[in-house]
């Protein structure tokens, strides 16, 4: 690792050790048993977060993503509005099954490529990664599995993998459809020079005309996850826990692959599991403090009507995951959540668990510091010196994507309190 | 659109392939001669099967190329009983996402490696290998890619035979950045 890159990592270690420091510290002044606290630390959690990147790893070395990427790149035809739509939906559903993070990771070079080639300008650059920001958060919560908090939701035992993926799938589908339609609105082409747009693809398709997709490979992997989801889906989460089903099913991909000759790429970074480690020993020692059992209580009192206190949740919800990040308000809500799903929403659960899901998600698109991948997609883009017609460099940062992030949020968080509404009512 | 990257990660033969397709557009022909030199009639396939016939006749199992020309590659991969290796010398400029690019474009289960620039390919040697640069020509010079020249003048040791393809029949002017004119003689053995 060189020198810079070092530098530039120090300050998110000395935030994750600053968390588990602060943590045992209030846990030792408040008298609470840190063996207590690891007896409930969820570890299944991590074990999901580890298995996910290693499987994603997994099918990035097939080369089918890059290759879906460079289709995707000839259907557009440098189209920019072709290319938002696809390329969002693209993003959308790989998250919903693989890391969100290294998903995005991979199409990013191809996607590069083709701005570079199609020109495009500081709008289209604010919209562009904004929906990607989006849609990479909503392809995450649509699946159990797709990222952090909707694994947390999954191990949490209010809803079970079906009937978070039933819901939660169509659910996020609509409210990234609604996305891609918005933003799509503000896209104009300006450049018609189609002839320079056809050469820029030729040329981008030269550069992968030789990357093969190992095919048998990659139907045995997608085979292996196929399976996965089923297990997921009918075994009970207490005979045979969904971090075991994911950790066999990942060591089977691995053999499998190992035994088709395919390179691995078998390095996981974990500073994002690192840090959300972190979040959940401050959650659950925030948790072990009753506070949050409190204020549970204290929400029920204030507001009777069961409606108008899953709004006054979800929003509350949304903007503690806009300030403080997802990671850290899965962890900390969590716990108010699973007391009222065995309280005021009993019957309801698997409806809340959406709704809590959904107001994450929307938290996450508010500010670019909200999302995980808020910053990696920033620096990325940041680094891949895009310019503009008049040799002007184009950057993406937290005030470009502010007045962005704050319309992502309201069409996130309206959408969400409708579906949610009409779910219940229906 | 920057062709400049672009002829560093698949070569001056494949990209003059993809200008031919739009030979009769002249202002996409003009707004690209401002990067780099191109060809003004459809001739590249036929200077690819020339270059790879002439190569062939000098029955030199290892190829030694100054610059990754993917069209070229391609084209040599069919002798593999022939040309036993294939050895690209990747640019210190390139950026690590450009080799990563470099690499997996190649096709697999190729005999095709990769060195990095000041490295030295042990099996190299003169009796059965060739260095193979690519470029243009104007009169007697040479012209080729700053990144291209360097790596001439670091391998001109070589006792064996350096072979200069022309990716372009006619001679050609420089007016872009980043070319450099040499003196053929100096350098090559073989002009093809």
């Amino acid at each position: 690792m060189s020198k810079e890159k070092i530098k530039s990592e120090i300050p998110s270690y000395l935030l994750m050790a600053s968390i588990f420091i602060v943590s045992t510290i209030l846990a030792l002044l408040l008298n609470i048993s840190i063996t207590d606290i690891m007896k409930d630390y969820q570890f299944s959690v991590l074990i999901i977060l580890i298995v996910m990147e290693l499987f994603t790893n997994l099918i990035s070395s097939t080369g089918m993503i890059e290759k879906i990427s460079l289709k995707i790149s000839v259907i557009s035809k440098g189209n920019k509005k072709k290319c938002l739509i696809l390329f969002g939906l693209l993003i959308f559903f790989v998250s919903a099954f693989l890391n969100n993070i290294t998903a995005v990771l991979i199409v990013l070079p191809i996607i590069f490529v083709l701005l570079k080639a199609i020109g495009i300008d500081q709008k289209y650059v604010n919209i562009f990664f904004a929906s990607i920001l989006a849609l990479s958060n909503t392809g995450g919560a649509s699946s159990p599995i797709g990222d952090f908090p909707a694994i947390v939701i999954m191990n949490s035992g209010i809803t079970s993998f079906r009937a978070y993926l039933f819901r939660a799938f169509p659910f996020f589908f609509v409210i990234s459809i609604a996305l891609i339609t918005w933003w799509q609105f503000f896209v104009k082409e300006a450049n018609k020079d189609d002839k320079k747009k056809n050469l820029s693809i030729d040329l981008l398709q030269s550069k992968y005309k030789n990357i093969e997709v190992n095919k048998k490979v990659v139907i045995g992997l997608l085979t292996i996850f196929v399976l996965m989801f089923i297990c997921w889906s009918i075994v009970p989460q207490n005979i045979i826990p969904p971090e075991v089903i994911a950790l066999l099913g990942c060591v089977i991909g691995i053999v499998y692959s190992v035994i088709c000759r395919e390179k691995i790429k078998s390095l996981v970074d974990f500073k994002p599991v690192l840090t959300i480690a972190s979040f959940l020993f401050l959650a659950n020692v925030i948790s072990h403090t009753g506070i949050l059992t409190t204020l549970a209580n204290n929400l029920q009192s204030l507001i009777s009507n069961p409606k108008l206190l899953l709004i006054a949740i979800m929003i509350m919800t949304s903007l503690i995951s806009g300030l403080f990040g997802a990671g850290p308000a899965a962890s900390a809500m969590m716990p108010v959540i699973v007391y009222l799903c065995e309280t005021t929403f009993n019957t309801q659960s698997d409806w809340i668990a959406i709704a809590y899901a959904s107001s994450i998600c929307a938290g996450s698109s508010l500010f670019m510091w909200s999302a995980t991948a808020g910053f990696i997609l920033s620096k990325n883009v940041n680094e891949a010196i895009l310019i503009d017609s008049t040799r002007k460099r184009l950057s993406w940062n937290i005030s470009n994507y502010m007045k962005c992030g704050i319309q992502n949020y309201v069409i996130q968080m309206s959408l969400s309190i409708l579906l949610i509404y009409l779910a219940i009512m229906l | 659109m920057n062709i400049k990257d672009t002829l560093d990660e698949i070569g001056i033969l494949e990209t003059n392939l993809q200008i031919e397709k739009y030979i009769d557009d002249k202002s996409l022909l003009n707004n690209v001669s401002s990067e780099i030199p191109i060809p003004i009639k459809c001739e590249t396939k036929d200077i690819i099967d020339n270059a790879m016939n002439r190569i062939l006749e000098l029955n030199k199992k290892n190829v030694f190329m100054l610059s990754n020309e993917i069209a070229l590659i391609e084209k040599m991969l069919l002798y593999k009983d022939k040309i036993q290796n294939i050895i690209v010398c990747l640019s210190r400029n390139l950026s690590d996402e450009q080799i990563n690019n470099i690499k997996s474009n190649i096709p697999k289960n190729s005999n095709v490696t990769f060195i990095n620039e000041l490295e030295y390919p042990n099996i190299i040697k003169p009796k059965d290998s060739i260095i193979l640069v690519l470029g243009y020509v104007n009169g007697n010079n040479c012209i080729v890619t700053n990144n291209t020249y360097r790596m001439v003048e670091l391998y001109k040791s070589f006792l064996g035979k350096k072979v200069f393809v022309r990716c372009i029949s006619d001679n050609v002017k420089i007016k872009q950045k980043n070319f450099i004119s040499i003196n053929a003689q100096n350098y090559f053995d073989i002009i093809i």
